[in-house]
């Protein structure tokens, strides 16, 4: 299996070199087959590296501990389904994950790209080929999963108890491709820099793949989120954690970036922007990469020591170096072709909302290097924790949700305050009725006060476009309502996708508020038959019960929940001792409903196995943010779904005369 | 020493500190708890719960890779947040609280940089960055106004047809609804 994995990883490597190099001379010589055969070599990386993949997944099947990374990750007792998070639980086999998935995206990506790009094609394919050979490099040379053992042990080590968890199926591999996945529209952008021929047509694949991107890392950021919430048993779900900021900041500047692009697409404006942004989001994936698998700062995923942290920083290094060089070379070229006509426009709040979305992976950036700058300079660690995000970045994103309410009603070139006031008026007059009964229910913080606010105004808002839109449709096709709102989708998708994605920010935004504000949390110990008190809620201990595993030892507490009197059920709480790890594992009991979960971490049992401490948390609205998740998929995939293009007219196919198309189709 | 702070007897600190740092250094994550004892256990009244929630999560735990205590599952983290419900239970102020985990664990601990000394740039870079990116911004938009009036305005949605001109209709529709409603 080593010789085998070893082996797909050398032709891999030399494919990609293969890709590279000649996508370079055939691009420089106008060499068409030369092209050809550069992009041929790219789709084959991905094969090869599917045979490193495959072959490491047959030695888990196999149990074969000849290789150390198997020895390490599993043993005999593991659950085969288990082989899936055992293959990248390390670093050696993250980065073969990472790397498949780059060779992956980058032969469908550039199979995709349309032929009219030009030069920009081969260029694009040579910046992707030069991040892949540097990752087969890393992983062949410096972090193999093929590396063996010289005594074979008779059993592994054994899985993370911690992984084992099916949050943790989809989750880091979610991250981890989307915070690579950056690379392929940065390559489309340095491509097109490289290529001298920036102007539009980078701005669909562009967009999509940064679309692609974003929605991985949003989805994985959610499930990551979910799991920390049931898993880790502290009734939280985001600690701004180095790791946890790691992606996130990559996302914020993606988020920038697909608004941005938008731009572009209508007006032609903001090209030196745009790719000044997708700069920003690939240095802070690299960057993600860096924290995440260099492992420089102390953080909750420090699931492996890692020697790998220079290499990693000198990817970061080269990739802000040559990103911005290539950028500051070409920026002569990057003139915009639009202007704009009012400093009140769609334009405008785009431009606002970049700075709010850059404001805050800045603000995230700073507290996450300062500890490490105040290291080297003072050599004394200064801890930035949570009150600092919270307190920097909180008003942050409730100016962004208050830009969610106007900006979507702005029209492109200009607007009057009298049409913002119009469209405003009512989601302004139904906020503040909803502003005001919650203000009357008691509710004193400002910060609440404001994030209800402006919610109810980005949801009211959305609502009426969604409802006019219809009714105008209805009127003017005589569709049914369904139907009419259906067409109203599709006649364009970008923004209403957008739409959809928003409500589902609506939805993050309520449950954030009410288990941030709102949240009651007990420490208590309960001897089996006592209760205690949470809100409205009574928890009594009914009865334990110890199961023994070879692995592990488990214990679940049963308690039975009355709300205000009347019993509404019964919950599990669980924990997993694990000797061999001298870890516990803990799963909370959860009773989760839209208005608030009663969350029972089930901590410890005293030696007479009739008295456990427990902590007791309710925290209102916090099922809303699992709820958005499939908004936010069902939003990227409206957004994306291809608009058929009409009348496009697609000339020649260049290739056959002889010639790289180069020029642009009229 | 405060009442309160008797049980954490000098060994049982160490072996607490001992035996969660190996395994954080080891794994990186969660420790098995030391076993609690009952008669230690402080039950806070609950209106101070959510001062100690809040309390929790501003104090980090010392070994445990940047959790904080209300998050950490470690031995250390039990018995810190056990020191904080005694200092609740006796009156005292947040402050005075951070103060005495400051003395018993050192600076570090505080999840919360100080608004003083070096760390004060933690706290000011953000807010100045901020203004000069809204500055930028407003020049930019200045920019964007004034200049480029001989641009062609020809953009990509332009030349690949693709200005929806369907979408433009209705939108001309709905505006023409909204002027009869108004």
């Amino acid at each position: 299996m080593a010789d085998l994995g070893t082996s797909a990883m050398l032709i891999a490597l030399a494919l990609a070199i293969y890709s590279g190099a000649t996508s370079l001379v055939g691009v420089r010589t106008r060499n068409v087959a030369m092209v050809a055969s550069s992009f041929r070599a790219n789709y084959l990386t991905p094969i090869a590296l599917g045979l490193a993949v495959l072959a490491l997944v047959l030695a888990f099947v196999r149990n074969d501990f000849a290789l150390t990374y198997v020895a390490e990750h599993s043993n005999l007792a593991m659950p085969r389904i288990y082989t899936w998070v055992a293959f990248y639980a390390g670093n050696e086999g993250s980065l073969l994950y990472v790397t498949f998935a780059l060779a992956s995206m980058t032969a469908i990506a550039m199979y995709l790209v349309p032929r009219r790009m030009g030069s920009q094609r081969p260029y694009a394919n040579l910046v992707l080929m030069l991040i892949l050979t540097f990752f087969i490099t890393v992983n062949l040379f410096m972090a193999s999963p093929f590396a063996t053992l010289s005594v074979i042990p008779s059993d592994g080590v054994g899985i993370n108890p911690l992984l084992t968890h099916p949050g943790m199926f989809i989750h880091p591999p979610l991250i981890m491709v989307g915070l690579i996945a950056i690379a392929v529209p940065f390559a489309l952008g340095i491509g097109g820099l490289l290529s001298g021929r920036i102007d539009d047509e980078w701005v669909d694949a562009g967009r999509t793949w940064g679309l692609v991107a974003w929605a991985l890392l949003a989805i994985g950021l959610l499930l990551g989120s979910w799991w920390a919430y049931t898993i880790l048993g502290w009734g939280g779900y985001w600690a701004w954690d180095p790791v946890e900021n790691a992606a996130f900041m990559p996302w914020l500047a993606l988020t920038a970036f697909i608004h941005s692009i938008m731009v572009q697409k209508r007006r032609g404006m903001f090209r030196l922007w745009n790719i000044a942004l997708i700069n920003i989001s690939f240095i802070l994936g690299a960057f993600g990469i860096f924290i995440n698998r260099g492992g420089p700062v102390p953080s909750v995923h420090s699931f492996g020591a890692s020697t790998l942290g220079w290499v990693f920083l000198l990817f970061l290094g080269l990739v802000a170096f040559s990103s911005f060089g290539v950028f500051f070379y070409r920026i002569a070229l990057l003139r915009s072709s639009g202007n704009l006509e009012s400093a009140l426009s769609r334009e405008s709040a785009f431009l606002v909302n970049n700075l709010l979305f850059l404001g805050i992976a800045f603000v995230t950036l700073w507290g996450v290097v300062f500890p490490i700058i105040s290291e080297l300079v003072l050599g004394r660690t200064i801890t930035v924790g949570q009150p600092f995000y919270n307190s920097v970045n909180g008003p942050l994103f409730l100016a962004l949700i208050f830009l969610m309410a106007i900006g979507p009603l702005l029209p492109w070139r200009n607007a009057t305050w009298g049409s913002v006031g119009r469209a405003i008026s009512i989601p302004g007059a139904i906020s503040l009725i909803i502003t005001a009964i919650v203000v009357v229910i008691e509710v004193r913080n400002i910060s609440v006060i404001i994030g209800v606010a402006v919610s109810t105004l980005v949801a009211v808002s959305i609502t009426q476009e969604w409802i006019r839109g219809t009714l105008a449709r209805h009127r003017a096709t005589g569709s049914v309502y369904p139907l009419a709102f259906l067409q109203l989708v599709a006649s364009n998708r970008p923004r209403y996708g957008g739409y959809i994605v928003h409500l589902a920010v609506i939805m993050l935004s309520f449950g954030i508020i009410g288990s941030t504000f709102y949240n009651i949390e007990r420490d208590v110990i309960l001897s089996i038959g006592q209760s205690a008190d949470v809100g409205d809620y009574t928890v009594q201990f009914v009865a334990t019960e110890t199961t023994t595993f070879a692995d592990r030892t488990e214990r679940t507490a049963t308690m039975d929940i009355t709300k205000n009197g009347s019993f509404v059920g019964t919950i599990e709480a669980w924990h997993g001792i694990y000797p061999s790890f001298n870890m516990l594992s803990t799963r909370a009991g959860i009773r989760s409903t839209p208005i608030e979960d009663l969350y029972v971490i089930f901590s410890e049992v005293q030696p007479d196995g009739q008295t456990a401490a427990f902590r007791l948390l309710l925290n209102p609205m916090i099922w809303w943010m699992w709820f958005a998740g499939p908004f936010v998929i069902l939003g990227t995939i409206v957004a994306l779904w291809p608009t058929p293009q009409r009348a496009t007219a697609v000339v020649t196919n260049a290739s056959q005369r002889g010639t790289l198309p180069t020029g642009r189709v009229s | 020493m405060p009442s309160g702070f008797h049980f954490i007897s000098s060994s049982t600190r160490q072996r607490a500190l001992g035996s969660a740092l190996l395994l954080c250094l080891a794994f990186g994550f969660l420790a098995v708890p030391s076993v609690l004892n009952a008669q230690e256990f402080t039950e806070l009244p609950p209106e101070l719960d959510a001062r100690a929630a809040d309390l929790y999560t501003g104090i980090m735990c010392p070994i445990c890779n940047g959790q904080t205590i209300s998050q950490s599952h470690a031995a250390i983290s039990e018995t810190m947040r056990k020191m904080v419900r005694e200092r609740l239970v006796a009156g005292d102020t947040n402050q005075q609280i951070y103060d005495s985990m400051v003395e018993a664990f050192g600076r570090d601990i505080l999840a919360s940089p100080p608004k003083s000394g070096i760390a004060l740039a933690v706290w000011i870079v953000p807010p100045i960055a901020l203004v000069l990116g809204g500055f930028a911004v407003t020049l930019f938009i200045q920019r964007l106004r004034k200049t480029n009036m001989l641009a062609t305005g020809v953009t990509y949605a332009d030349r690949h047809n693709e200005t929806d001109e369907e979408l433009e209709r209705y939108l001309q529709l709905v505006d023409g609804e909204m002027e009869e409603s108004h």
